[in-house]
């Protein structure tokens, strides 16, 4: 009872249980080869058998026609003769039975009929033997039988059988061991894959796969999976350093308002001033009200639900009346916004998105130029790609923050003294991510210059849209940009 | 008790009983391979090899290798045939009596 207890998760196991399947089906193709092997070559045997005996009697009975029974005769007592492999058997006889020539004492009494084989037992010397026989009946009553010896393939017959089956038993050997190799195998990878999940689940977040190095099936595997934790390494990262983001962002605005609040209460002079105080801290709580609102909305964009409301769109006039728009805000702080846009730029996404991304690349632009300096907005389409680029003279971003412009919360040295919270990008960067598309950054010597890359749609395709033109007078673009 | 002591023995003579008996092949007799010497022989013994296997076919048959001299007998015939004998072949020889083994 212990004993079977004992076992059971043995054959509980998986690998075991695959092992068997393996061993299983190796041997039943072993044995399914085996009998196949058996039959093919036994039919194979039999048929040339009976195919050298009508082969002969057809040339024996054109003998018989050519020249009746002494050409026969005389050709049976020739071949028994020149039959060098000793395996003819011949017998003529009358109607009666009895022996007129051949090779046989007499005729056997169980070859009856004609156009069967009959298998018979015959002796050579002292030997007993069997033979493959045939009767033809000859006109006049006379009866032939012609047949070979089939010592050699009954002997090949005897043997096959023992042969193949010590095959069959090898190969399942073979088999189970096959089987056994890939249990180990299985159960090797399984445990690796277990241990790295238990010790995962302890808080070892570095632990991973083990790799053989062979670059198999199971190497791939362990890469697939080790590439899935460092992403979810990294995921974890993000969320950590996006919580103390807005822990340390957020906390500024509040306790400046806190404050302001705190002192108005104790060193306020009259209502004017408390009031002033009290709006002052309103502003402040509506700029941490203002970044909760952008995380909200990056978190949208990177759930995708947007997708199902992407369309076509014509670009053209949308970064068109973006320029104008911003031109004047560019026109107060004394640069100067270039216009490179073809008329018509097809493509397919959201237009409300898009917009906010190329306003918040421009708000950015505006931002970190110098006075007298000029902006860049170009679109132009590359590898079935529509490029919309906004290029600044400004301090641009040293390539080591490049990187990580992107993320949220993320400020650059140069940025810390202008206001913002560090949204802007992640934004641009979850709406080109939406769009299957990308964000490049880039020197544009000197400045920076932000690329979009949006997938294009050819022109047939393109269906007249409304522009942004029409959008802005119904009031749906108009969004304030993230910065 | 009899009839049971009885079974195995019937059990043995049932399958006896239902054998064939042998045919015998009459091609791999001494007589036979006499009638192959002198089948041989009526081409004459021209060719050493002829002779050669022809001999040989003799000993062995005389020394009751039968199956080996028939085979000798027939290669040294072959031959003869090959070498464009089978034009002039004669009608083939009597018998020799047949002897009591």
């Amino acid at each position: 009872m212990a004993d079977s207890l004992k076992f059971r998760p043995f054959f509980r196991s998986a690998s075991v249980k695959l092992a068997a399947v393996y061993g299983v089906l190796f041997a039943i193709s072993a044995v399914a080869l085996v009998l196949f092997l058996l039959w093919s070559t036994t039919n194979l045997v039999d048929e040339q058998v009976e195919a050298a005996i009508n082969a002969d009697a057809q040339g024996l009975l054109e003998r018989w026609n050519e020249g009746g029974m002494p050409s026969l005769v005389l050709t049976l007592k020739e071949r028994v003769a020149e039959n060098v492999d000793d395996d003819a058997i011949y017998f003529l006889a009358d109607a009666e039975e009895a022996r007129i020539t051949g090779n046989l004492d007499a005729w056997p009494a169980k070859v009856i009929f004609p156009n069967i084989f009959y298998d018979m037992a015959v002796t050579r010397g002292q030997v007993v033997s069997h033979a493959a026989v045939r009767r033809f009946n000859l006109p006049g009553g006379f009866l032939l039988l012609v047949g070979r010896d089939v010592r050699g393939p009954q002997q090949l017959k005897r043997l096959l059988p023992g042969t193949l089956i010590w095959c069959a038993v090898l190969m399942t050997v073979l088999g189970l061991a096959g089987g056994l190799v890939m249990r180990n195998l299985f159960r090797r990878m399984v445990a690796d894959v277990s241990a790295t999940a238990e010790a995962i689940s302890r808080g070892e977040l570095g632990h991973r796969v083990r790799r053989s190095g062979r670059g198999d099936e199971f190497d791939r595997m362990a890469e697939a999976i080790n590439t899935m934790l460092d992403r979810i390494a990294r995921l974890m990262d993000g969320v950590r350093q996006v919580s103390n983001s807005i822990a340390h962002d957020l906390r500024t605005p509040i306790t400046r308002a806190r404050a302001r609040l705190e002192d108005a209460a104790y060193h306020a002079q009259g209502e004017p001033e408390l009031r002033a105080a009290v709006e002052r801290a309103v502003a402040d709580l509506d700029g941490v009200t203002a970044v909760f609102q952008a995380l909200m909305r990056i978190a949208e964009i990177e759930a995708g639900s947007r997708r199902s409301a992407f369309a076509e769109i014509d670009l053209g006039p949308l970064l068109a009346d973006l320029a104008e728009l911003y031109g004047a805000l560019a026109e107060e702080q004394g640069l100067t916004l270039r216009l490179d846009v073809p008329d018509t730029l097809p493509a397919f996404g959201d237009r409300d998105l898009v917009q906010q991304a190329v306003a918040n690349l421009l708000d950015n632009a505006i931002k970190f130029s110098p006075q007298g300096t000029q902006i860049r907005l170009s679109a132009y389409v590359s590898d079935r790609k529509i490029r919309i680029s906004v290029a600044d003279q400004g301090p641009g971003i040293p390539e080591a923050d490049r990187e990580r412009a992107a993320e949220r919360f993320f400020r650059g040295e140069q940025a810390r003294s202008t206001p913002g919270s560090g949204l802007g990008l992640a934004l641009v960067q979850a709406v080109a991510t939406l769009h299957d598309g990308a964000l490049l950054l880039e020197d544009a010597r000197p400045g920076l210059r932000a690329t979009l890359s949006l997938p294009a749609v050819p022109p047939a395709r393109m269906e007249p849209a409304s522009s942004a033109r029409d959008a802005l007078a119904m009031g749906a673009v108009a969004q304030e940009p993230i910065v | 008790m009899i009839r049971i002591a009885l079974l195995p023995l019937l059990l043995v003579a049932i399958p006896a009983f239902g054998q064939e008996r042998p045919m015998m092949i009459t091609s791999d007799t001494p007589e036979y391979c006499e009638q192959l010497q002198a089948r041989v022989a009526q081409f004459g013994f021209g060719d050493p090899d002829v002779q050669r296997l022809v001999t040989e076919g003799k000993r062995m048959c005389d020394h009751g290798e039968i199956r080996g001299g028939i085979a000798r007998m027939r290669r040294a015939l072959m031959m003869q045939l090959k070498q464009g004998r089978r034009q002039q072949m004669p009608p083939w020889p009597d018998l020799p009596p047949r002897r009591r083994r």
